[in-house]
Order: C-alpha cells, then sequence, then structure tokens
C-alpha cells in the first residue's frame, strides 16, 4: 500500500477512533451510525489510485511543461 | 515564488478520498470516477483558487461536489429520493441476533437522498467539521446542522430499527455468518 506525504498526517483511519470499552449500555444511535458511516466510508478510501488518475495528473504535468 | 512547492503536486494524495465521496454521491462508480477525473481537471487548472495552507481535502470536495450538483441540474431529473420513493419495501428488520449487516446499511444509506448522504458523508464519515461543511455546501452552518440531524434519523428508519434496537453494523463482514455456523457446530 502507498503511502504519500500528508495522507498520515490528514487520515487517521475511522475506524481507530472506535471507543471501546464504554460504560454506556445505551450507544446513542447518532453514535452508531456515525460509526457504521465510517467503517463502510474507510472501505473505499482504502483502495489504490487508480492508473487512469495517475496518468491522468501526469499527463497534465506534461503538457504544461511542455508548454 | 517561483521556488514555492506546487499544491498540484499534493493532489493524488486526495484520489482515495475524493473517489469515495464521489461513489457516496454517484452510487455508481464509473459515474463517480468521471467525477473525480471532472474535478482534477478543473482543480489542476484552477490551482490558483486554492490558498495554501487552507484544507486541499475540502477545496477538492468542493469541486466535486459542485461537479455532481450540475449534472444533476443538467439532466434535469432527480437522483435524489426526498419522498422516499427508492426506500419503499426497504426497511427489513435486522437478523435475530439483532445486528446489521454491510449491505444493510449500506442499502439504507443509498436510498437517502444525495443531499443527506452528502452531509453525512462530510460529518459522520469525513470529520469534516459543521462550519467546513457548510461552506462546502454552500448553506448556512445550522442548515448542515438540522440537515444532519434528520439524515440520521431517516437513516435509522430506513435501517428499520426498533427502539432498543443496536444500530451498530457487524464489524467485519462474514461475522454474523460465522457465528452462527460456530452456533451450529456448537448446537
Amino acid at each position: 500500500m502507498h503511502s504519500y506525504a500528508g495522507m498520515d498526517r490528514e487520515r487517521k483511519s475511522p475506524v481507530d477512533d472506535r471507543r471501546t470499552g464504554r460504560s454506556d449500555p445505551h450507544p446513542r444511535p447518532r453514535d452508531e451510525i456515525d460509526e457504521n458511516l465510517k467503517r463502510v466510508y474507510s472501505r473505499l478510501v482504502e483502495e489504490e489510485v487508480p492508473d487512469r488518475f495517475r496518468k491522468l495528473l501526469e499527463e497534465l504535468r506534461r503538457k504544461e511543461s511542455g508548454r | 515564488m517561483t521556488h514555492a512547492p506546487d499544491p498540484r503536486d499534493e493532489l493524488i494524495t486526495h484520489v482515495p478520498a475524493m473517489r469515495a465521496f464521489a461513489i457516496s454521491l454517484a452510487r455508481d462508480t464509473t459515474l463517480a470516477d468521471d467525477l473525480v477525473q471532472d474535478a482534477l481537471v478543473r482543480a489542476w487548472a484552477g490551482i490558483d483558487g486554492f490558498r495554501p495552507g487552507t484544507n486541499m481535502r475540502a477545496w477538492l470536495f468542493t469541486i466535486l461536489r459542485n461537479g455532481f450538483y450540475s449534472l444533476r441540474r443538467k439532466r434535469r431529473r432527480e437522483v435524489g429520493d426526498p419522498d422516499g420513493i427508492h426506500a419503499a419495501g426497504l426497511a427489513e428488520a435486522p437478523g435475530h441476533d439483532g445486528r446489521l449487516a454491510y449491505a444493510d446499511f449500506e442499502r439504507a444509506f443509498h436510498a437517502l437522498s444525495d443531499e443527506h448522504r452528502e452531509v453525512l458523508v462530510l460529518i459522520g464519515a469525513e470529520g469534516f467539521s459543521c462550519e467546513e461543511a457548510a461552506q462546502m455546501m454552500g448553506v448556512a452552518v445550522g442548515t448542515v446542522k438540522s440537515r444532519a440531524s434528520r439524515a440520521r434519523a431517516r437513516l435509522a428508519e430506513l435501517m428499520g430499527l426498533g427502539k432498543g434496537e443496536s444500530a451498530l453494523i457487524d464489524s467485519e463482514p462474514g461475522t454474523r455468518a460465522a457465528i452462527a455456523a460456530a452456533a451450529a457446530r456448537a448446537g
């Protein structure tokens, strides 16, 4: 898995802040919904950058330096 | 100025998050990737509009969501679901263990309106502040708060959860199946 400068600074894994051992036997639905969102969303985020976008950015850079 | 780092070098680090946000909005990976591509091209050309030191992800997300809503207007069709038409029949009771599977949650999430999915991703999943989200969405902070609150309520409703039932999904897909298998072996 590639790691880019700035990524670690900005993105703690959303799953890491899961509250374990909380004493409240009735967690608020709001917290649970946000927790679900983080779990589902983090599965989308952790994918590699597709070649399509690497190439696009390389192409944009190349065109510009060619000017 | 010539020695200042080019903020465009940082664009690629935001692509995974841009894709996740785009997929959440578009509910379709092909359209999502087109939105990301369009946003990247715009960001590249309009990099002067980015103020160094500010949150680049918020800036990129703003470009992306503007592209999405602009496309929606162009298509003159309502992709959202304010009346819950798509949602009809979606609400299913959670399994006997009282927990939801990923698929249940995703289905309910996808049945939300565009605006509700957007605010939940920005606030709930990405962790932007209400102030940041308000700026990105071009609405008042109070609007963000009330919209987020309504979106959560709607989501809970779509998941068909009764009072006292846990809204938390299984921590890993397959957990429920594994537990069921273990229970079968034990029984």
